[in-house]
């Protein structure tokens, strides 16, 4: 359901989620955070996961990550390499681990303050990889110079209070990459960091999938540096993939009216409007959505046949959407809306809207 | 002139270690601009750059080392007694980045707006619920949700009430620091929406920091560029921003994502 690849060359699929859906246990009962996921990163690719709070994205990383909570359920197939990560065995699935690696959003809330670079940097390397302290350093510090760290022989013995944002996520880059890992997973990593820095880590990662054929699966709230940056985008609502589109489709004619909302929302930078044109209410959870398509109450362009069922995936150029509108596009949709007979629904919602981030 | 800052420079004493020798940091050098009453006017800047720290001095958190603040053309004092601290809140209101931190938690949102116009006495004592209730409205809140703490909203309405308590002054100016970055996209546009009404209908004027050029397009009508302390551009937001004269105004525009370029993507 990933729709057609950005480029034509059938590049080696590393990650596959197949209907993967997520549960936690909140008081007591199973509630869904993530429904019936499908996606797949190729090596060498760079695949977006655009959404807000609550939309899943994290939980999806999560799933991938081995990182839920113990009581969470999980079901469907999390493939690496096409082997089932969630049918393994204890023992395997601890030999594949390092094949994931995982960087966050603060790298100072993962990173221990009184931890050296060096120690931060050679604990996967001696532990897995089993090399010697003298090994692991020089590796290190050839880590540092992949990443872009100036003079990685001094910083190496620096600790993460010496050490600005934008470097530190450098840093927990070099981490992630010390045991080689396949996929790596980034969790809104250029989030906390200022433009000019976020532009310098966002081309690390460019560098390092041309370099080293990385899959990563790029996880952001941000849809224009999703843009900027993956083959492929993948936008979630409710824990599910709604869109899903190659190339800069998904900038240029989203077929979802949620990624025509997101996109429509964002002050541009290049020309003024008056008025923002706003999704009404606020975006809700999995385990909050309704019967139908998670999306109706707060669409513009809904009609009687999004009520009863969550709509399929249809199939349009360059990739799929999860609305029995897909094929029309933005321009025709704004054309047929009834807008005033919408808002009193959507309204009524947002003074429901209850949603903590 | 609302506002008119005048050679503003803010150096902290930082200490190494205990008992270490404080090294000076020049956190802001020779800072002036002027806000018009009902003007709009934005400082950019990325971390370190000394934005907040003129908005914190601007609004009292923090007093300048040097230089000169001055509101409706009154100088403040550097060091003011408790009856200037007041004038100047009820003067200036901020509003902060993150509602559930500038908010009490265990306070219902509709209280905390009620004690700001009982600490400035905008209005007598038995007319306070009606203001409180008028004040809920014009941000956009339910009567109701005024008895909610922050916790049982969500981050938009939390800001929203965020907003009303800072209006709940009266002032004749907001600071706003980065207002929306915590808030989803589409919960973005409603702040963003709302602002633009409440300054028409309040005629307040309007001093933004943010690091969102964006941002500053929609909303303001002057913007400062500072970096490393000092203000490397200034000028109209369609004269900056259309054509930036400085090389580090158009490396922050060349680094947002909607023009970022790579040269591995897409194809």
């Amino acid at each position: 359901m990933t729709g057609p690849t950005a480029s034509n060359d059938p590049r080696e699929v590393v990650l596959a989620l197949k209907r993967v859906s997520t549960s936690l246990r909140v008081g007591g009962r199973l509630r869904p955070v993530v429904i019936d996921v499908d996606l797949e990163v190729g090596a060498g690719e760079i695949v977006g996961l655009v959404g807000e709070s609550g939309s899943g994205k994290s939980m999806t990383a999560r799933t991938i990550a081995d990182a839920l909570p113990p009581d969470a359920a999980v079901s469907g197939e999390v493939l690496l390499h096409g082997e089932n990560l969630l049918a393994m065995n204890r023992r395997r699935r601890r030999e594949v681990q390092p094949s994931i690696g995982m960087i966050f959003q603060d790298p100072r809330a993962f990173i221990d303050p009184l931890w050296r670079v060096e120690d931060h940097l050679t604990e996967g390397l001696r532990v897995h990889r089993g090399l010697s302290r003298t090994e692991a350093r020089a590796r290190a510090i050839e880590l540092l110079n992949t990443v872009g760290i100036d003079q990685p022989e001094r910083r190496i013995h620096q600790y993460p209070g010496e050490m600005s944002g934008g470097m530190l996520q450098r840093v927990m880059i070099a981490g992630a990459l010390s045991v080689e890992p396949a996929v790596l997973l980034a969790d809104e990593a250029t989030t906390a960091l200022d433009v000019t820095t976020q532009a310098g880590i966002v081309r690390l990662l460019d560098r390092l999938r041309r370099e080293r054929g990385l899959a990563v699966l790029f996880i952001t709230h941000d849809l224009a540096l999703a843009n900027a940056i993956c083959d492929r985008v993948c936008v979630m609502y409710a824990g599910r993939i709604v869109e899903v589109r190659g190339g800069k489709r998904i900038f240029d004619d989203p077929r979802h009216p949620y990624t025509m909302g997101l996109l429509a929302a964002r002050p541009k930078v290049d020309s003024r409007s008056q008025r923002l044109p706003v999704i009404q209410g606020t975006p809700i959870n999995a385990m909050d959505a309704p019967q139908g398509c998670p999306f109706h109450p707060r669409c513009p362009y809904v009609l009687p046949e999004c009520l009863p069922q969550v709509p399929p995936m249809i199939p349009v150029e360059g990739g799929a959407a999860r609305c029995v509108r897909a094929e029309e596009g933005a321009a025709r949709l704004s054309a047929s809306s009834h807008v005033g007979e919408q808002t009193d629904v959507a309204l009524a919602v947002s003074e429901e809207g209850s949603e903590c981030s | 002139m609302l506002l008119e800052v005048k050679n503003l420079s803010k150096t902290f004493q930082l200490r190494s270690g205990f008992l270490g020798r404080a090294t000076p940091l020049q956190a802001v050098s020779d800072v002036s601009f002027a806000v018009h009453p009902h003007g709009s006017v934005a400082i950019v800047g990325e971390t370190g750059s000394g934005k907040s720290t003129v908005a914190r001095m601007i609004v009292g958190l923090e007093t300048p080392t040097t230089g000169e603040i001055c509101i409706d053309g009154r100088q403040l004092s550097v060091k003011p007694n408790l009856k200037q601290r007041r004038e100047r809140a009820r003067q200036m209101q901020m509003v902060f980045q993150n509602p559930f931190l500038s908010l009490d938690a265990r306070q219902p949102v509709g209280k905390a707006i009620a004690e700001v116009i009982a600490h400035h006495g905008t209005v007598e004592k038995s007319k306070i619920d009606a203001r409180v209730a008028e004040l809920l409205d014009a941000v956009g809140l339910a009567e109701r949700l005024g008895m909610s703490r922050p916790r049982q909203l969500s981050g938009g309405q939390c800001q929203r009430a965020a907003i009303a308590r800072a209006l709940a002054a009266e002032p004749e100016m907001l600071v706003l620091d980065e207002p929306v970055s915590a808030l989803d996209v589409s919960t973005q546009a409603q702040i963003l929406n709302l602002l633009a009404d409440l300054r028409d209908q309040f005629g307040v004027g309007v001093l933004m920091i943010s690091h969102d050029l964006a941002l500053v397009r929609h909303i303001s009508d002057d913007v400062v560029v500072m970096h490393r302390g000092r203000v490397v551009e200034a000028g109209t937001v369609q004269d900056v921003l259309d054509s930036p004269r400085e090389a580090y105004t158009q490396q922050l525009l060349a680094a947002i994502p909607e023009r970022l370029s790579l040269s591995g993507a897409n194809n």
